[in-house]
């Protein structure tokens, strides 16, 4: 109990330095939102002198001094109100939030267990069968996961989408259909969706295939392996039930430190496949300056991100005893 | 964003306005709608997921806002200064002093719900400006309006207000009083279901596309042609770029690499329409630094081959601009006669090396000059990063640059810093370039105006980021501004360019690349280079909307 | 926890058996091979191509005799771009591997060592760096760093990618810290800092070089991406601005895939090479994972 206390409380601690970040970053990237529209308006048609102030009032931007907008941040987090953005002003940050980031959840989170999964089941079949043709692949997944995420994209897309025309160009879903649960809509964007999966798993399938062979090929010498072999039982048994549940321990912090790495993996997927998500977001966010955008983003990311940590501390802690002592 | 061209940050702009007054008519409008069909599809270049706003004020609202949902009381041809058409008004008239402006308002319009359009309508436009100051968005010194009958408004400044004639008329956006009376705050005010004066209403919007149908009682007969128009959102040229090879977009205002083989070999009713709307220019800094000496600036100038640049980075479709960095013939009408013919420089190394010699600068032994006081010249010269193109250009300008001695170290900053340093006055040479403006008195005043100079800690967001000062320019800049008498006007311009071309204060470069893509076996009817009615720039409020209205579906 | 044992010796021999041991491995080998290649291409390639900024060449030319990869959209040859973009890009991946390291072991095996608060404010930290999202801290540094030479980008990613390494390094540390040899140590008297650089490091050095060799394929990635996204200084010559320029030039859709190709494959070979080289590091760092021979 003393361990989960302890561990809570260092998460607080996190947590509030990592909002109190969100707070300090955007306002310290130089420039000011109006700065970034101005430049914009003046590619769309001249702009007038005395224009800016204009906007700086209608955004409602420089009120009160540093403490005070630090309390007001706070004040609307405790509120879950984070105002409007700037980059779609007057819609409020959670409106947009809330709009993209079922796509990042969904194809993202898709992609990301169907890679861990195909990544853990071939690492455990290659450490197992070691010598094998299958573990001589593992250089080709090298080549894979050492490859530029947006270059496999453009590739995909060039390949699949231009010249075979087996998949969509780009988007999410038909533009002439209005999202919805209903089947059309779900046929669609389960096809816009293939290339952009395609990308994230084969990017990342390496990393997972390799962790998981070497754990599987130190769990094989384990004393219960072993001994589990020596009593006969059958391989199928012994490599599932024995090596390869014990060897993916450290696949699952790995798993959950890489959350935090989804969205700026997604960002280029995104932007090549013209795919609906919360990462392109962010990067308008940052460039417009939009400073309650960015936060929002940044706190949704962050919290989702330590949460995941917390929980999978926490399960170390009650599955392997020593992490507990040794800390 | 992977970036390319000034065009992507473009498309998130989105200006407009403020109205007054109207009358009305109970006469319902004859609609050419009735023929209204077919769907054309579209992308405005946007970069980011589309969002309900439908809100003139928002400074980031939808393009379509603007033009085709609410309109202005008159366009301004932005390829032509001298055309100014009638859209909600029919007639202006200033007074002799200047400070009032009284517009006679169309009749048989009416707002998408059915409500008559009224005098009290643009009346109600202007009387949010002078009441909220956060909505007087284009600074305009309005101090009265008046509706003397339900057709006619007029508005009293506290100073002569002929120079803002674009922004008053052109830029500002008529709302509906009778919806826009009950807003609480008009700044925040979302407006998901816009009701308008315009040739579109609002269908439905995704984050991926925004779609439009015709208002079946539209005023002018004939108009739109068009049932629908769908506006898709992409998140990188090149996604957009296949999408309109594929035939997927029947318009788009990309700059499309390669575009013979990438877009028009594709088809054979396929076109590209080029027709500049800014033009692209090298700001030095006026004031300090080795920039501020006239013949650095003339040598630099005398040294680049801009048919080069526009043939390597641009397909041919950047030709060189003129000294007087004046569009034409956008601005042909204000051209000093004695000029005309002027031209920049071809460039030739041996000429700028002339140039340098005879004010003292001296060529060293490792091929690069230093200035009278002996220091080596050298440039530090800003881009920004994510502007494929001009990273392009300036690494192109940097060695035509060595060629003539002159050492130019490129820099190149994320947007966010390079419009802090640009509007601080902090550099010493930047690629810019400026225009996407029917009145060319805005874009000189905008350019050259002492009074718009950065100061220290007073960002100047505007233009003349370069400092440059003349009290001849200043001087003829104020009387442009204080008449409409068009001879004494020209006169003006002429004194404008002829500075201009003496002070060298921007480096002309050429005229912005401006393409548009269109898919001829589906629309007709828009401007090309043989009919330049309007500026075909899907990018651009109102002027979207003044061209969406007479594009047709293609017969074939 | 007799303070008699006087294990250093074992430590040193343990140190030159690994790195032998690992020289015997294909992996090891291969892996080296690709990294010496690019790395011999990144030392003298540059004085043996032309000047990669020339522009006016055919437009988009295919290979040919004159142009071995072709030429890009303004004309300049892809095979004298890529052979001089190897140096910088090389460079950024060592440097800011090297840079990511040093923060780590700095934070990791210092915060574990030390234990008590300093540990627990070390450790708070690199959680917290990440946990924050990458890219606005990118694009923030990025914006404080001058752009000119590579050093802005080392800096960058430097600073945004040691937090894991660092924890891996200090739980490695933690389980160090209580092993009889550096008890022993403890015990005679011995300076902390001393005990950190003879008793720590050595041991831990294959995990550190593991995570160097890691934080160089993530440096190259990360530079590209970067790059891809506008966020890295475009006039610096190497493999992501070249993919960065393919892509806005729409070379893949212009069928340039003398263009597009080559500068993601050198990025994927030289990932490749590095991964291999840990990857045969790896099983003798660990000696279950060694090849019963």
């Amino acid at each position: 109990m003393r361990y989960v206390l302890r561990k809570l409380g260092f998460y607080a601690i996190a947590a509030w330095l990592a909002i109190t970040l969100n707070f300090l970053l955007p306002r310290l990237i130089p420039g000011d939102p109006v700065e970034q529209l101005m430049a914009r308006m003046s590619q769309a048609g001249s702009v007038a002198p005395g224009e800016a102030d204009t906007l700086r009032q209608l955004l409602g931007l420089g009120h009160g001094n540093g403490l005070q907008q630090y309390l007001g941040y706070l004040h609307q987090l405790v509120t879950l109100r984070f105002g409007m953005s700037i980059t779609y002003f007057p819609v409020p940050v959670t409106t947009i939030i809330g709009q993209e980031i079922y796509w990042t959840v969904i194809l993202v989170g898709v992609a990301l267990v169907i890679s861990v999964g195909l990544g853990l089941a071939l690492g455990a079949v290659a450490g197992w069968r070691r010598g094998s043709r299958l573990d001589a692949g593992v250089p080709l997944a090298m080549l894979f996961s050492a490859m530029p995420y947006f270059w496999v994209a453009l590739l995909l897309v060039y390949v699949f989408a231009q010249r075979l025309h087996l998949f969509p160009l780009s988007g999410g879903y038909d533009p002439a259909l209005v999202p919805g649960w209903h089947a059309a809509f779900v046929a669609t964007a389960v096809r816009h969706a293939i290339l952009p999966a395609a990308t994230i798993v084969i990017s990342s399938v390496g990393t997972w295939m390799f962790g998981m062979r070497n754990m599987m090929v130190s769990t094989l010498s384990e004393d219960y392996v072993v001994a589990a072999q020596a009593k006969g039982l059958r391989p199928g048994k012994v490599m599932w039930g024995y090596a390869a549940r014990n060897a993916v321990i450290p696949s699952v912090s790995g798993f959950a430190i890489s959350l935090g790495f989804v969205v700026s993996g997604a960002l280029a997927m995104e932007i090549v496949f013209s795919y609906p998500g919360i990462g392109y977001n962010l990067l308008a966010a940052v460039q417009n300056d939009d400073y309650p955008l960015m936060q929002g983003i940044f706190l949704v990311i962050t919290l989702a991100v330590l949460a995941a940590n917390l929980l999978v501390d926490l399960l170390h802690g009650f599955l392997d005893p020593r992490t507990r002592a040794s800390r | 964003m992977s970036g390319t061209s000034a065009r992507l940050w473009r498309a998130a702009a989105a200006l407009l306005a403020v109205g007054v007054l109207a009358a009305c008519t109970d006469s319902p409008a004859a609609t050419g709608t009735q023929g209204a069909s077919g769907v054309l599809t579209v992308t405005d270049g946007a970069s980011k997921p589309f969002v309900a706003v439908f809100n003139p004020y928002s400074p980031t609202d939808s393009t379509a806002a603007g033009g085709m949902i609410f309109e202005p009381l008159y366009y301004f041809d932005t390829v032509d200064a001298s055309r100014v058409s009638p859209w909600l008004a029919t007639a202006y008239k200033w007074s002799s002093d200047g400070t009032s402006l009284t517009f006679t308002l169309r009749t048989g319009v009416t707002w998408t719900d059915g409500q008559p359009f009224t005098s009290a309508d643009v009346a109600f436009t202007f009387q949010q400006e002078i009441t909220n100051k956060a909505l007087n968005q284009f600074n305009l010194p309005l101090t009265t309006v008046a509706t003397p009958d339900p057709r006619t408004v007029t508005l009293s400044f506290s100073r002569p207000e002929y120079s803002d004639l674009f922004f008053i008329a052109g830029k500002t956006l008529i709302l509906p009083k009778h919806i826009w009376s009950t807003v609480s705050d008009p700044a925040t005010f979302a407006n998901a279901t816009p009701v308008g004066t315009g040739a579109y209403e609002v269908s439905s919007v995704t984050p991926e596309a925004m779609t439009l149908t015709a208002n079946p009682h539209y005023y002018q007969p004939g108009m739109p042609k068009f049932k629908t128009v769908r506006f898709i959102s992409y998140k990188d040229n090149n996604a957009s770029n296949a999408a309109l090879a594929a035939g997927e977009l029947d318009w788009g205002g990309n700059y499309i690499p390669n575009i013979q083989r990438n877009y028009l070999g594709k088809n054979p009713n396929f076109r590209m329409i080029n027709i500049p709307l800014s033009v692209a220019f090298l700001v030095p800094n006026y004031r300090t630094g080795p920039t501020a000496a006239l013949p650095v600036r003339q040598a630099i100038s005398a040294a680049l081959q801009r048919d080069f640049i526009s043939r390597t980075v641009y397909g041919g479709n950047a030709p060189a601009t003129n000294p007087m960095a004046l569009l034409t013939p956008n601005f042909s009408n204000v051209l000093d006669p004695s000029l005309k013919d002027e031209q920049l420089p071809a460039g030739d190394p041996t000429q700028a090396r002339n140039i340098l010699t005879q004010a003292g600068y001296k060529l060293g032994s490792d091929g690069i000059f230093t200035d009278p006081a002996g220091k080596p010249l050298a440039i530090q010269l800003q881009v920004i990063q994510p502007y494929t193109d001009y990273v392009q250009d300036v690494q192109i300008a940097q060695q035509q640059l060595k060629a003539a001695g002159i050492n130019v170290v490129v820099d190149a900053e994320s947007a966010q810093q390079f419009n802090n340093n640009k509007y601080n006055g902090d550099f010493q040479l930047l690629i810019d370039n400026y225009g996407y403006t029917p009145s060319p008195y805005s874009y000189y005043d905008n350019l050259l105006n002492s009074a718009l100079a950065p100061k220290p800690g007073v960002p100047d967001l505007v233009g003349n980021y370069g400092g440059y000062a003349n009290s001849a320019v200043d001087q003829a800049l104020a009387t442009i501004a204080s008449t409409t008498d068009q001879a004494t006007q020209k006169s003006a311009f002429a004194t404008i360019e002829q500075q201009f071309v003496k002070d060298m204060p921007l480096i002309p470069l050429f005229e912005q690349q401006n393409e548009q893509e269109f898919n001829g076996n589906v629309v007709a009817g828009y401007p090309t280079s043989d009919n330049r009615y309007a500026s075909p720039a899907i990018y651009m409020q109102p002027d979207l909307g003044w061209v969406v209205m007479r594009l047709a579906p293609a017969h074939h | 926890m007799t303070a008699a044992v006087t294990p250093p010796t074992r430590v040193r021999a343990d140190r030159s058996g690994w790195l032998a041991a690992a020289f015997r491995s294909r992996y090891v080998v291969a892996g080296l091979a690709i990294i010496a290649v690019f790395t011999l291409v990144a030392l003298v390639g540059p004085y043996l191509v032309g000047d990669p900024a020339a522009f006016g060449g055919t437009q988009l030319a295919p290979p040919s005799g004159d142009h071995w990869l072709g030429t890009t959209q303004t004309g300049q040859d892809v095979f004298t771009q890529l052979v001089v973009a190897t140096r910088d890009t090389l460079a950024i991946g060592a440097l800011a591997a090297l840079a990511a390291t040093c923060i780590s072991v700095a934070i990791g095996v210092g915060g574990g060592f030390a234990g008590g608060t300093t540990d627990d404010a070390l450790s708070l930290v690199s959680n917290v760096v990440l946990v924050i999202p990458q890219l606005p801290l990118v694009i923030l540094i990025a914006a404080y760093v001058r752009h000119t030479g590579i050093y802005g980008i080392v800096l960058v990613i430097a600073l945004t990618s040691w937090a894991a390494s660092a924890r891996i390094l200090r739980a490695q540390t933690l389980s160090l810290r209580g092993r009889d040899y550096v008890l022993a140590a403890r015990a005679y008297g011995e300076r902390p800092w001393r005990i950190i650089v003879v008793e720590l490091m050595p041991n831990e050095l294959p995990i550190i070089v593991s995570q160097f060799i890691y934080a160089a394929i993530a440096a190259i990635l990360t530079q590209s991406s970067l790059s891809f996204l506008g966020l890295a200084d475009p006039s610096q010559l190497t493999w992501g601005n070249m993919l960065f320029f393919a892509q806005n030039d729409s070379a893949l859709a212009s069928g340039a895939w003398w263009w597009f190709v080559p500068p993601g494959l050198c990025i994927a070979l030289v990932g490749t090479g590095l991964a291999m080289a840990n990857f045969g590091l790896d099983e003798f760092l660990n000696p279950r994972l060694r090849r019963k021979s």
